[in-house]
């Protein structure tokens, strides 16, 4: 019990962005062979991603969500944009470890990790921010989606920009590293816009 | 007698056959049939030349993309949609081992769907849905003949479809048995301060994923991959004086995530994982100073 509570504490630490060598370690070892603590991992997840979305995460069996895409071959939801972009908050700390405990409280279901498109996460010394979604491949104009959260900070402006120009910068490096582990080369390098390399 | 010969021989028989039945069903989670078709489509790629008309989704974006896989030569794309006469691109991938269909099992389940037809070849369907919440799932057509995937769908843990690849058109060329690709000539890994560049190592790595590679161009950077899923972690000095935060683009599935840490480096994870697998990579990155 004392060591699930010191895993408890590491996967926090983590999640906050101070966890250590020790806590990583702890985390990564505790997700990959425990399963109780595995499905605490995904509460925890569970429950940034529903500081990110405002929808309390439900009875979601993930494993059969994807089976029902794949399988069923659904066509495919429209985002907002190709290139959705999100910046991230430390002042929700507070609120994360409020609502994360809500949220942790005898839950047991599988939750989806993340909602990748929108929302906030918390962040050390990061303010408050709106999601910001899409840009169009060519670097047109970015088209903003209304956030649920505070306004966005030039600091987190400055990041989503500098995450927008990494992928532009190191796209294809990346596809040209990691080509070859997919089964169909070509298309890794079919994702980075040709202006990038 | 007779009868007591019959049993006999069935008993011999099944004694027998059970080992084999177990040996076929036990044999990493899958079926032979199912394995051996899994390991031919991770090794697909190096075998075949090919051309065709690559359809490329991402929501409510779409480009058409003109391919020519070459085994052993720079594969050829032109991008058809975006302006009249766009530029013949060469591009070639490194050379890595395929991961093995045993390998991919303890972190995906694999399955075979119902038969679909893809540019008008056949195909079989394969599902492959993540064991847990730190990769992606994906649902392949894969060609009979070939087994090159002709349409990859890939899908968030929770059932969102990132992007979807389908070849509109498609022509099968040479078989190139055993075709050996230029291997990349590793640049070694700078440990003199010839550059700003900074040396980085990962605590730990999320599970499955393992270290495939390093390089310092552009900037230092380390590749993952589970044998499927796979990242790239860029590690540059901060380009601007920020405070810590971080920012995150998506392009189909492939998820660009960048943190400055308030030790002023800008750790940039670019690959084809969840968010939280990514910010798990930044979490486990530790900057090498003098002496660490």
């Amino acid at each position: 019990m004392v060591g699930d509570d010191l895993i408890r504490e590491s996967m926090s630490a983590v999640m906050d962005g101070e966890g250590s060598d020790i806590d990583i370690a702890r985390v990564l070892k505790a997700v990959d062979s425990d399963p109780s603590m595995r499905a605490y991992w995904q509460r925890l997840q569970g429950s940034q991603a529903f500081l990110q979305s405002g929808v309390a995460p439900g009875s979601i069996d993930v494993s059969e969500g994807v089976r029902a895409v794949l399988v069923g071959d659904k066509p495919m939801k429209q985002q907002p944009s190709p290139l959705v972009s999100l910046a991230v908050a430390a002042s929700v700390t507070l609120a994360v470890m409020i609502g994360g405990q809500q949220l942790l409280q005898g839950r047991d279901v599988v939750n989806p990790i993340a909602q990748v498109p929108g929302g906030v996460m918390p962040m050390q010394g990061a303010a408050p921010i709106q999601a910001r979604y899409g840009l169009e491949p060519q670097g047109q104009a970015v088209s903003a989606r209304p956030s649920k959260t505070a306004d966005r900070s030039a600091t987190s402006r400055v990041y989503e920009q500098l995450a927008r120009e990494r992928f532009e910068r190191y796209g294809f490096s990346h596809a040209q590293k990691t080509a070859a582990l997919q089964p169909n080369a070509v298309v890794p390098f079919a994702r980075v816009p040709p202006q990038n390399r | 007698m007779v009868s007591m010969t019959k049993i006999m021989s069935l008993v011999a028989l099944m004694m027998t056959l059970v080992p084999v039945s177990v040996a076929q069903t036990d044999r990493c989670g899958l079926s032979p049939e199912l394995e051996e078709s899994v390991n031919r489509l991770l090794q697909s790629g190096s075998h075949y030349n090919y051309s065709g008309t690559l359809l490329v989704e991402y929501g409510s974006d779409r480009e058409f993309v003109a391919v020519n896989a070459r085994q052993g030569q720079d594969n050829l794309l032109t991008r058809l949609s975006r302006r009249a006469g766009a530029p013949l691109e060469t591009v070639i991938a490194e050379r890595r081992e395929a991961a093995t269909a045993c390998s991919l099992a303890r972190l995906y389940a694999f399955s075979a769907e119902t038969p679909q037809v893809v540019a008008g070849r056949a195909t079989w369907r394969l599902s492959i849905r993540p064991r847990d919440t730190l990769r992606l799932g994906y649902l392949m057509d894969i060609d009979v003949q070939s087994d090159l995937p002709l349409r990859v769908v890939s899908a968030t843990p929770d059932g969102q479809v990132l992007e979807r690849f389908e070849f509109a058109q498609f022509q099968l060329g040479d078989h190139s048995q055993a075709v050996q690709l230029p291997t990349a000539t590793p640049k070694p890994i700078s440990t003199v301060a010839v550059t700003s560049t900074p040396r980085f190592r990962f605590a730990g790595l999320p599970p499955g994923f393992t270290l495939v590679g390093r390089d310092d161009s552009p900037v230092a950077h380390a590749v993952v991959s589970d044998g499927l899923a796979s990242a790239s972690v860029f590690i540059e000095p901060q380009p601007k004086a920020l405070a810590a935060g971080e920012g995150v683009v998506l392009r189909g599935s492939t998820l660009t995530y960048t943190r400055g840490t308030p030790n002023s480096y800008l750790i940039t994870v670019m690959g084809e994982v969840p968010i939280t697998t990514a910010r798990l990579f930044a979490d486990a990155v530790r900057v090498m100073t003098n002496g660490s």
